[in-house]
């Protein structure tokens, strides 16, 4: 009988710990149109849509700094000083929304906000079309693609969405490990096992190890709510979403310091114990912490040199 | 009706079935690929609805999953309605579709913000169920549970942890309506021993609010997810849609209902088009009687039958005499009155065969004589004069009758016999008549002919004439030879009835003049060549013929022109003109065959002749019949006090040329004398 009770246990547990794997491997290339793309590349690389042509969408997501801000919150034209840490670039077109808050349904939806951020690149739409149609380098390659002779708004969103789906990082040390084509080390392993045992994964699941739910930023323990925020309430105006923001992947997360959605922790190690004390309600261990960031080094992929260059 | 009309007329209604077939293809291959895609659309909306659903419990069920599922079917229905909406075919043809779309999307976009709110509630949750019971056993080992204050707070944590447990599985708000103050009871409990002790209990009581706190947004998302009318909606779209595709849909069938009709009657167009056409192919189009292709597809039947076959005398006459219109006029009476007397036969077929030929045709009957009723018939016919132009006209007609087939040749065939001979005006073809024979011969000479012309067998031989006087031979008549193949010369007599209907008869001469000044040309004889009436009044026969003498004019004093007299001699003036010119030139003129058909005095008189020819059929037995010596007598009297001089033809014995000779006759020509044969 207690033979038979353990197996039944040897056999339910996994079972609700689901069978596969909560995290799937990215692919090793997303479809796209390249000539798009390498349109998009350019303007992602161009300060001239941004109203003092300081600012690029580079400016903000820096391929050194795995496509996202080392700087804690975003600096826009004039050197003004933004409230929310810039999200990373690379593996976008895998989060079911975009921005912290998920205001944008898709990446051309996005391309759309910082240009016309004030505080950002501070550019209208007719601004931004009068500032590429009246430049030589873009009239002739926007007009062999779109067949028009006038670039619009959409034209120039269209083509960074574009490029943006180059921007993904596979083969990365956890995905040939899910893929089965290594191994982990028993640190890192160990690290896996803990983000799924404590709960990481109910968040931090699918391709992008995230960026597919909506969550709140201290369940357990609640985090001051700065009053600018653009969290979820900041959206809907409904009491319960605040400070619930979209969750953030964290692919290449050992590369995109400083964390969470006001850049308020400056390390991994920093960031994993107030996520633990404030979203899981516990203490981790220094072992735990250094295994779960063993494991969250595996998450840093690859990037093609010369999609990143300019 | 003109035939142009009738092609311009087939081709239009062809065109137009063809257009409406290449219209009706490209409409309904556009309607059916529309439908489908509408279809499939409505389908993988609800595929993924009913995915998400699984995916919604599966997520809610297991302690971890990949959200991302839930995220690609939300992407997926979006993704679908997106595709209808902008679907130019749905759009124009399905408005109330498109209504209920929006609707759906509105409420999908509202289930679609609770299945988020659920994501963020049950994370909470979950984690919280997963962090309780290993909360509780924390608590285990670090509180002492035989200190009875403590066993007091592992009592009470155990006993909140069982209602929460119960309250997440059982969905009932209820079993955690006393958790606050449950909460605070705890909170309140500070006879911690040490910080342990202290974090397990602020880590439980964290974990607890967050039960209290997302519980009812967990479950509001849930009844939210579970009180979703999408899939009633997307029935009602889907309902909705094929209700409006219904009217499309006959749309589609009346238009392929047009398309047939269309293709049948342009079909029935052209049938009734072929259908006029072949009748009135086979119908004469004056006298409205069936024409000869009629009477062909009849023959075919292959019934036995009797053919009579009328031609109308000298009709020729009649339409140059009264004209066309007039001459039309007679084809038509011809044709009623015909068909008016054979009534009375046993089913008659009237026929218009040629230009002036009607056919009857009956099956043949033992009982009745053809000959008979042909008689009969024709007897009637001439009874009542035909009046045209309110003239009266004797307009006669000729009868053959054939029952031997092929019915129309045989009949034919009688019919030219008959009308050789004057004094009939019905026959009955039998093979007797051995006209078909006749026809096959013709048939073969004109190739032998046709053959000699083109291989330049056509040659003169030359016939002695003899002086009855000195009995030297004086002078040669040409003759038409034919050299077979094999060598065999053949007299082109029996050819001539042939020559005279072929177009080589102008030919014939031209080969004989030219060949004869050839030949003779070294020659001191005085020669004769055969003239018809018909060359003499041909302009290009005429021409050639002083062309050869304008080159030979020496030998003109030794030509002699035979011509044969004919009826047709009508062209007299022709005539004496001839005989002026190639008297300039020195010929003579010899009137040919004199005594047979047409011989007539006056021409002897009246045309500048030197010599007259005495057809053999009066000098063949003169020797013995007195009738003709007699007649030979006067002749020769006549020409001797005309001044002509006189040839006898077919001398063939001593007792024939002794008979001429003490007529007084000038000279002789006959196998007596000298047969024809090439000169060398």
């Amino acid at each position: 009988m207690r033979n038979v009770l353990a197996y039944c246990m040897f056999i339910i547990v996994p079972l609700l710990l689901n069978g596969t794997e909560p995290v799937t491997p990215i692919p090793q290339n997303f479809p796209h149109d390249s000539a798009k793309a390498s349109l998009g590349k350019k303007l992602f690389f161009d300060p001239i849509l941004s109203k003092d042509k300081t600012v690029a969408c580079v400016s903000c997501h820096n391929f050194r700094h795995g496509g996202a801000d080392s700087r804690r919150v975003s600096v826009g034209i004039d050197k003004k000083v933004g409230h929310m840490q810039s999200p990373t670039v690379l593996n976008a077109v895998f989060n079911f929304t975009q921005f912290w808050n998920g205001r944008a349904k898709n990446l051309t939806d996005q391309a759309a906000g910082p240009l016309h951020n004030p505080s950002e690149m501070g550019m209208s739409s007719e601004q931004v079309e009068e500032r590429v149609n009246g430049d030589t380098r873009y009239r002739g390659t926007f007009r062999a693609i779109t067949g028009r002779s006038v670039i619009t708004i959409t034209d120039v969103t269209e083509m960074i969405a574009e490029y943006e789906k180059t921007l993904i990082t596979p083969n990365c040390k956890f995905d040939r490990y899910l893929r089965k084509e290594i191994v982990l080390d028993p640190s890192e392993i160990r690290g896996y096992d803990l983000f799924k045992r404590l709960g990481c994964i109910s968040c931090h699941n699918g391709v992008n190890i995230g960026g597919n739910s909506f969550q709140k930023f201290g369940v357990i323990v609640p985090i001051v709510r700065a009053a600018n925020t653009d969290d979820r309430f900041a959206l809907t105006k409904r009491e319960r979403d605040k400070n619930v923001f979209k969750v953030p992947t964290l692919r290449n997360i050992a590369l995109t310091a400083p964390y969470f959605h006001d850049g308020s922790a400056a390390t991994l190690q920093e960031a994993l114990k107030i996520m633990s004390v404030h979203n899981l309600g516990m203490k981790l261990s220094a072992q735990e912490i250094n295994d779960i960031i063993a494991f969250l080094n595996t998450l840093s992929g690859e990037l093609p040199m010369n999609t990143i260059t300019p | 009706m003109r035939l142009s009309f009738k092609i311009i007329a087939a081709l239009i209604t062809g065109i137009i079935a063809l257009i409406a077939l290449l219209y009706f293809q490209l409409f309904s291959q556009h309607y059916f690929s529309d439908r489908q895609k509408v279809n499939d659309e409505i389908n993988m909306i609800e595929n993924a609805e009913k995915s998400l659903d699984y995916q919604v419990l599966h997520s809610g069920f297991f302690l971890y999953s990949n959200q991302d599922e839930i995220v690609n079917k939300i992407n997926t229905v979006e993704k679908m309605i997106n595709n209808l909406q902008n679907n130019p075919h749905f759009i124009k043809n399905h408005p109330i579709s498109l209504k209920n779309l929006n609707a759906y999307e509105k409420a999908f976009q509202y289930d679609t913000q609770a299945i988020y709110d659920f994501q963020t509630a049950n994370t909470a949750i979950k984690n919280a169920t997963m962090a309780i019971p290993a909360l509780q056993n924390d608590a285990i080992t670090n509180f002492n549970t035989n200190k009875n204050d403590e066993l007091i707070f592992l009592k009470k944590i155990t006993k909140i942890s069982s209602s929460v447990l119960l309250a997440k599985n059982s969905l009932d708000s209820q079993m955690i309506s006393g958790l606050d103050g449950q909460i605070d009871a705890i909170t309140l409990h500070n006879y911690f021993k040490n910080t342990e002790q202290q974090d397990i209990s602020a880590a439980f009581i964290g974990n607890l609010k967050v039960f209290r706190d997302f519980f009812p947004q967990y479950k509001e998302a849930i009844d939210t997810i579970e009180l979703s009318r999408t899939k009633e909606m997307l029935a009602v779209l889907r309902q909705s849609f094929f209700t409006e595709d219904q009217s499309e849909l006959n749309a589609v069938t009346y238009f392929s209902y047009l398309l047939v009709v269309l293709y049948i009657s342009s079909l029935g167009l052209i049938i009734y088009f072929l259908i006029q056409s072949e009748i009135d192919a086979r119908t004469d189009q004056l006298t409205r009687l069936g024409n000869r292709k009629a009477y062909e597809a009849m023959i075919r039947h292959g019934i036995p039958s009797t053919l009579f076959l009328f031609n109308i005398n000298k009709f020729k006459n009649y339409n140059d005499f009264y004209g066309i219109a007039s001459g039309d006029q007679i084809l038509k009476l011809t044709a009623q009155r015909l068909k008016t007397l054979c009534q009375s036969w046993d089913n008659p077929e009237l026929y218009r065969l040629g230009g002036d030929e009607f056919g009857v045709v009956i099956v043949t009957d033992e009982k009745n004589n053809p000959v008979k009723l042909g008689k009969a018939l024709l007897k009637e016919f001439h009874s009542t004069p035909m009046v045209i132009e309110g003239i009266e006209t004797s307009l006669s007609i000729t009868l053959a009758i054939s029952t031997q087939s092929p019915l129309l040749e045989t009949a034919d065939m009688a019919l030219k016999s008959i009308k050789e001979d004057r004094t009939k005006n019905v026959i009955l073809y039998h093979s007797g008549l051995n006209l078909l024979q006749v026809v096959q011969e013709n048939i073969i000479k004109t190739h032998e002919l046709h053959h000699a012309v083109e291989h330049d067998r056509l040659i003169p031989h030359f016939q002695p004439i003899v002086s009855l006087v000195t009995g030297q031979i004086e002078k040669y008549e040409a003759l038409a030879r034919l050299v077979m193949d094999d060598g065999e010369i053949r007299s082109i007599f029996g050819y001539l009835n042939v020559v005279k209907e072929s177009k080589y008869y102008s030919t014939l001469t031209r080969i004989m003049v030219q060949k004869s000044f050839a030949m003779m040309k070294h020659l001191p004889y005085k020669f004769s060549i055969n003239l018809s009436i018909d060359d003499i009044t041909d302009h290009e026969t005429v021409k050639m013929i002083t062309n050869v003498l304008d080159q030979n004019h020496e030998m003109a004093i030794r030509v002699v022109f035979e011509i044969l007299e004919s009826e047709a001699m009508h062209d007299y003036a022709k005539v004496v003109d001839f005989i002026q010119i190639v008297k300039e030139y020195g010929c003579q003129i010899a009137l040919d065959d004199f005594g047979s058909g047409y011989s007539n005095f006056h021409h002897i008189l009246s045309l500048d002749i030197d010599i007259i020819k005495l057809d053999g059929s009066l000098i063949q037995h003169i020797d013995t019949s007195p009738h003709a010596f007699m007649i030979v007598e006067t002749i020769v009297d006549f020409a001797k006090k005309a001044g002509k001089k006189t040839v006898a033809e077919f001398v063939w014995n001593q007792a024939v040329y002794d008979t001429v000779k003490k007529l007084g006759i000038d000279y002789a020509q006959g196998y007596y004398t000298g047969k024809p044969e090439a000169l060398s």
